[in-house]
């Protein structure tokens, strides 16, 4: 009998950790203040969690008292979809072109604009072990690279870097990993005293203000993807007038210098 | 040579002092009430429990105290059996030897020869949880004899077995001591066990030793109220007090007989008395005749066997009785009858307890005439 | 006579059962069956059927390997200390994998507290293989071998041990061929739960084996990934997972529910 209830306890257990693992990070409100007049609800790439939870929400808030702004952050085309079927959404701020042109086919949407640009950059740990001093470097056997996968954006614009450069197939040869988020790519190269030799990741991945300690080399402007992240107001949005102004604010100059701090670079 | 044992075993608050002895192809039995330390007693001598420093068990002239028990030439056959559960009959059998170092075969011959004396019904290949009680005793004992142990212990041998089967085991185990040319210790709390396998009997209460005898000497002079229960005798402890015509008055906790001591005994003096149930005769009425006790009271309980009857009364003291079957029918006596008991003076036997307080150390004053019935 | 239950007891039970059965029976409605053999090659599922096999067996092994002697430690041994080993061997069930994860890249990890001796020594590297998938699988299912060996060394009376001896086996001998047979049942379920947990595992996996097919991408992982490329593929390998289970543990139901 004993051992049953511990055989059971154990299983309980085992279904609470694995349960308690599974975490996409996909759904992410960020607190609210207690009951204002107005919240509003912006869908945002995750790579603009940070600066956008951070920084830019809280200085809308200040600014417009009586708005609370809540984030809701995940891949861009999970968001995409999920504004499609449940259209609760006031601002959408995505990666990429594509997921922007899908919402504007359906439901539509409005001022809209790209607002900032993100490029990417090799990271190396601190002493970087395998020498990594330019992309073609890479290439070189052994190496041991990892990426986000395929199907996340950052994850194909650093596979259409490689491309560029024309090391492609040597390069998806030294990958050891093909992580999910960006998150979990850098903290290969950040923990312990990194694990991998090299990574691609947005600049706004590793700025300053995201506070890890990597080592960035710098790819061409030439073999460079560039990702351009347009914002807009959601056709039939709740709070359409609030929703403007908040894209207004983040073109505006303030909005991008706090962009810039994050990393990213204004629109020239 | 057999074997001799000056045990000191300290168990929580409990502890076990006791010395025994006995010789080769002799079987002493270990008779006491349940928490007396019987079972502390079979494991020291298995070496299954520390014995304290100062204890010494020696076996065919060695000493064994200090060795673990798979060096000691001691056989345990267990009260709740202990077979392997996963093994088979004849494995479990054949699991002394080849721990012992037997080869497979060899052992598992042996083991089916064993087998086949001591459990003939049962199947070589069955495991033990198919066997009945009886049964298991049987491959118990096959298992403990296989590697022909020096020293026998078999810890309440008739426990589990159904009443059917006991005639049977106790034959068995008459037959297995009887020819065991090594020492064998048996454990019982019912005495019929060891009343009728037993060369010597020592009678153990709470961790101490308070009779040792021949089955005969115990059921003639006990000397423990435990001990007289066991042998259904009746039992008296008190003062005595002469009387003018040379008898005397025994006063005791529980009732006052009158009893016709040797000599002259001080007033005072302590004394035990025993009386045999069957010169306890039983009346409807009030008696008359020379019996100088007479006693009133109620049955309490009757036990029938065979052409006896032993009749227990709650008079003052509480006496047994024995008499035919047939003045139990004859005379209507059932539990809850109103009866007269009555004896004579001259058939109570006296000790006199001395000065120095021997005879088992009783000086509280107290009757049994409780307990079995069945001798 | 048959005793029917209490209806509440039932409602509350088939509620229970409800719970659990929905999502698996919601996953086989909505499978896009019609796409089943492009979608299961598109997402490498048969990579990373083989994959999650030959990772939950290799861990289970290791699990029993040494899980079953560090329960006989904790169960039989007398040293201090001993409940605070037992707590936290126990950990790794209670911790998020996740943190499970990050703690062997920092202790096996190249560069860490031990794996930089592997790595700069021998030259071996645990990441970004199986065998860190191995490790990693291992490293939060062991305890349920530990637990459930345990258990049954606790229920398995000491007096058989003794019996033993009396016959003339020493401790080891009794242990052997004694004990240890008693106890095949507990570890045989330990052994079941602890395969199932190493199938299931992804969290420490992903954080220290990383992740990619063929190589560390076993079942989970690839759900994981392909929830974001091919849904319907996500469903296909979810399911994949979900029939080996049932198939597993109702073969081992018997060892699962024997209690002695």
């Amino acid at each position: 009998m004993k051992r049953l209830c511990a055989l059971l306890l154990a299983t309980t257990l085992v279904i609470a950790a694995c349960s308690s693992d599974d975490d996409g990070g996909d759904t992410f409100s960020s607190a609210t203040e207690p009951a204002e007049t107005t919240e509003l609800t912006v869908f945002a790439a995750s790579s603009l969690t940070a600066v956008f939870q951070d920084a830019i929400g809280p200085a809308f808030e200040d600014a417009n008292p009586g708005v609370t702004v809540s984030f809701n952050v995940g891949a861009s085309d999970a968001l995409a979809a999920q504004i499609q079927s449940e259209g609760t959404a006031d601002v959408f701020a995505s990666a990429s072109g594509t997921w922007m042109d899908e919402i504007e086919k359906d439901p539509g949407v409005s001022d809209r604009t790209d607002f900032v640009m993100n490029r990417l950059v090799i990271i190396t740990p601190p002493d970087n072990p395998a020498d990594i001093q330019s992309i073609d470097d890479l290439a070189t056997p052994g190496v041991q690279l990892v990426l986000p996968a395929e199907g996340v954006p950052v994850g194909d614009y650093a596979r259409e870097a490689l491309d560029n450069a024309g090391i492609l197939d040597e390069a998806l040869a030294n990958v050891v990993s093909n992580e999910e988020d960006n998150a979990s790519v850098v903290a290969k190269i950040t923990t312990g005293g990194g694990e991998a030799d090299a990574a691609i990741v947005y600049t706004s991945d590793v700025s300053d203000a995201a506070g890890n300690d990597v080592n960035a080399v710098v790819i061409p402007e030439d073999v460079n993807v560039i990702a351009t992240y347009p914002i807009a107001v959601v056709e039939g949005a709740p709070n359409a007038d609030v929703a403007a102004d908040f894209v207004a604010y983040v073109i505006a100059s303030e909005g991008q210098a706090t962009l810039k701090d994050y990393g990213f670079e204004p629109l020239a | 040579m057999g074997f001799r044992a000056d045990l000191a075993v300290t168990r929580g608050t409990f502890d076990v002092r006791l010395a025994l002895e006995a010789a080769d192809g002799e079987t002493l039995a270990l008779l006491g009430p349940n928490g007396a330390g019987k079972t502390t007693v079979v494991e020291a001598l298995a070496g299954l429990v520390e014995a304290a420093e100062g204890a010494t068990i020696e076996l065919d002239g060695e000493r064994i105290d200090r060795l673990p028990p798979e060096r000691r030439r001691v056989g345990v056959c267990f009260q709740d059996d202990l077979l392997f559960p996963h093994l088979s009959v004849l494995e479990n059998v054949a699991f002394g030897l080849r721990a012992r170092g037997t080869a497979k075969a060899a052992a598992r011959t042996r083991a089916g020869e064993l087998l086949q004396r001591f459990a003939p019904g049962v199947r070589p290949g069955a495991k033990p949880r198919e066997l009945s009680g009886g049964e298991r005793r049987r491959v118990s004992l096959a298992r403990a004899l296989a590697t022909d142990p020096r020293l026998l212990l078999l810890d309440e041998p008739l426990a589990g077995v159904d009443v059917t089967a006991r005639g049977q085991i106790r034959s068995l185990l008459r037959e297995v001591a009887g020819g065991f040319d090594g020492v064998v210790v048996l454990v019982a709390h019912d005495p019929l066990d060891a009343l009728t396998l037993a060369d010597r009997v020592a009678i153990m209460e709470a961790g101490r030793l308070t009779q040792e005898g021949t089955p005969d000497q115990i059921r003639n002079a006990p000397r423990s109220p435990y001990a007289a229960d066991l042998v259904g005798v009746n039992l008296f402890t008190g003062k005595l007090e002469p009387l003018e015509d040379g008898a005397a008055t025994l006063r005791t906790a529980a009732g006052t007989i009158t009893v016709a001591p040797e000599g002259a005994p001080g007033s005072g003096a302590t004394a035990i008395a025993t009386l045999r149930p069957a010169d306890v005769s039983l009346h409807l009425e009030r008696p008359e005749g020379s019996a100088r006790n007479v006693f009133e009271g109620t049955v309490d309980e009757v036990a029938i066997e065979a052409d006896r009857a032993r009749v227990r009364l709650d008079t003052q003291p509480p006496l047994i009785a024995e008499v035919t079957a047939g003045s139990i029918a004859r005379l209507g006596l059932a539990p809850g009858t109103h009866a007269w008991a009555s004896f004579k003076a001259v058939e109570v036997s006296l000790h006199l307890v001395d000065q120095a307080g021997d005879r088992a150390g009783h000086p509280a004053t107290e009757s049994t005439a409780t307990g079995t019935l069945s001798e | 006579m048959h005793r029917r239950l209490p209806l509440g007891i039932t409602i509350l039970a088939l509620v229970g059962a409800a719970f659990v059965v929905l999502p698996v029976l919601a996953l086989v409605i909505r499978a896009p069956w019609g796409d089943l053999s492009t979608s299961l090659s598109g997402v490498g599922a048969t990579t990373a059927l083989r994959l999650s096999i030959e990772v939950s067996l290799a861990a289970t092994a290791l699990s029993l390997f040494f899980g079953v002697p560090l329960a006989w430690l904790l169960a039989r041994g007398t040293f201090p200390g001993r409940s605070v080993l037992r707590a936290m061997v126990v950990l790794p069930i209670v911790l998020p994998p996740v943190v499970g994860g990050i703690g062997l890249l920092n202790s096996l990890g190249r560069s860490g507290v031990a794996g930089q001796w592997l790595y700069d020594g021998l030259g071996i590297q645990l990441t970004f293989t199986i065998w860190g998938a191995i490790i990693a699988a291992t490293f939060v299912s062991m305890p349920l071998v530990v637990i459930a060996t345990e258990a049954g060394l606790h229920s398995v009376d000491r007096r058989y041990e003794q019996a033993a001896t009396t016959l003339g086996a020493s401790q080891g001998l009794a242990m052997r061929r004694v004990v240890f047979p008693m106890l095949l049942p507990s570890i045989v379920a330990g052994a079941v739960l602890t395969w199932a947990r190493a199938l299931g595992e992804f969290g420490a996996t992903i954080t220290f084996a990383g992740n990619l097919e063929g190589r560390t991408q076993t079942l989970p992982l690839a759900v994981y990934q392909a929830r974001q490329t091919d849904p319907g593929g996500a469903i296909f390998l979810s399911l994949i997972l979900v029939v080996i289970s049932i198939v597993v543990l109702v073969a081992m139901r018997n060892h699962l529910m024997k209690a002695r």
